[in-house]
């Protein structure tokens, strides 16, 4: 097995299969995608993820990783 | 003349109109109608974001932003009460309020809510702290029970979602209100023109809510402003109190010492 995949992970991605650095946190993550939103969720595998813990907040092997936005609706 | 100010469970309103931020031709548009609408209450959603579509969920935020409204989250989509309460509790977190639109939806043809689904997820929400607004038909057990549950206000339709029908049942409407005097009851979906929203505030209603009537519109912006005027006639009217229906006429001229008495006696 190559370094490489020794520290890369698949995970999805708003509905997209990505790979990333394995524990990669969501504060990465974002950055990684540029989530500029200033008013946003995330959930990991539906959970919500409190704002507090984006830091320490690591995603691993087939995590399901999620954007909540706003939107218009009636 | 304002109508008088209203209670929407701790929040004191002016505006009895509240307005959706969907369908209108451009953002701009729709600022502009919910400025000419008054309304101080729109209603949003959530969806899940792409990642290529970051910015688009973050011009919208700050075009609602900018208009300083309370915000009606909803739980438009969902078909089962699972769903509702899963969208819910992501609402409060996303827009920072305890107040959402239940929908939970029974019917795909008529996008009629489902009583069983919606009592269901009633129940679990009003438990953890949310001020739920249910849109719900106008069965009166069925509001009612939702009442019981800890709802201060209901939101029965007047029609299906988006068809413009107006109160298709004003019956059901009136009866909802002389049952349920001490709740606040807005008409919620099917209104189609301003006198629609005039017949419910005078009906006794609190208030309409309403997205469609007003964005597809040839003028959104002036449709804003009819429906604005509407809802504030209809709710001085029912405050000022209409006169009763009678068979008989009655003249409203005095007819007594009538000078030209003789000529027709």
């Amino acid at each position: 097995m190559s370094e490489i995949a020794k520290v890369q992970v698949n995970i999805v991605f708003n509905g997209d299969n990505i790979t990333v650095q394995k524990d990669i946190t969501v504060t990465e993550l974002l950055q990684l995608f540029e989530v500029t939103t200033r008013r946003f969720v995330v959930l990991i595998n539906e959970q919500i993820v409190p704002k507090s813990t984006y830091m320490t907040t690591q995603l691993t092997l087939d995590d399901h990783c999620d954007i909540i936005s706003a939107i218009s609706g009636g | 003349m304002p109508a008088s100010p209203w209670m929407v469970y701790e929040t004191q309103l002016d505006s009895r109109l509240f307005i959706g931020t969907a369908l209108y031709p451009s953002p701009q548009v729709m600022l502009e109608a919910i400025q000419a609408s008054q309304a101080q209450v729109i209603t949003v959603s959530l969806r899940r974001q792409t990642t290529t579509k970051s910015a688009s969920g973050d011009k919208f935020w700050q075009l609602i932003e900018s208009l300083g409204c309370h915000l009606l989250p909803n739980t438009a989509g969902c078909y089962s009460a699972s769903e509702a309460i899963k969208t819910a509790r992501l609402a409060r977190e996303l827009f920072e309020t305890d107040w959402v639109k239940l929908e939970v939806l029974g019917d795909s043809y008529n996008l009629q809510p489902d009583p069983f689904a919606l009592v269901d997820a009633t129940k679990v929400l009003v438990k953890e702290g949310f001020k739920v607004f249910p849109y719900c038909t106008d069965d009166l057990v069925l509001c009612q029970k939702l009442a019981d549950l800890g709802c201060e206000v209901l939101m029965p339709w007047g029609a299906p979602i988006g068809t413009g029908k107006g109160l298709i049942n004003p019956y059901a409407l009136e009866t909802l209100r002389k049952r349920l005097p001490n709740l606040t009851l807005l008409v919620d979906a099917g209104i189609g023109k301003p006198s629609d929203a005039v017949q419910a505030m005078e009906l006794g209603f609190d208030g309409i809510l309403l997205n469609t009537a007003v964005a597809e519109a040839l003028d959104p912006v002036k449709m804003a402003e009819a429906f604005a005027q509407a809802t504030n006639a209809g709710r001085l009217a029912y405050e000022a109190g209409i006169m009763p229906k009678r068979d008989n006429a009655k003249p409203s001229t005095p007819t007594l010492d009538q000078p030209i008495w003789q000529q027709y006696d």
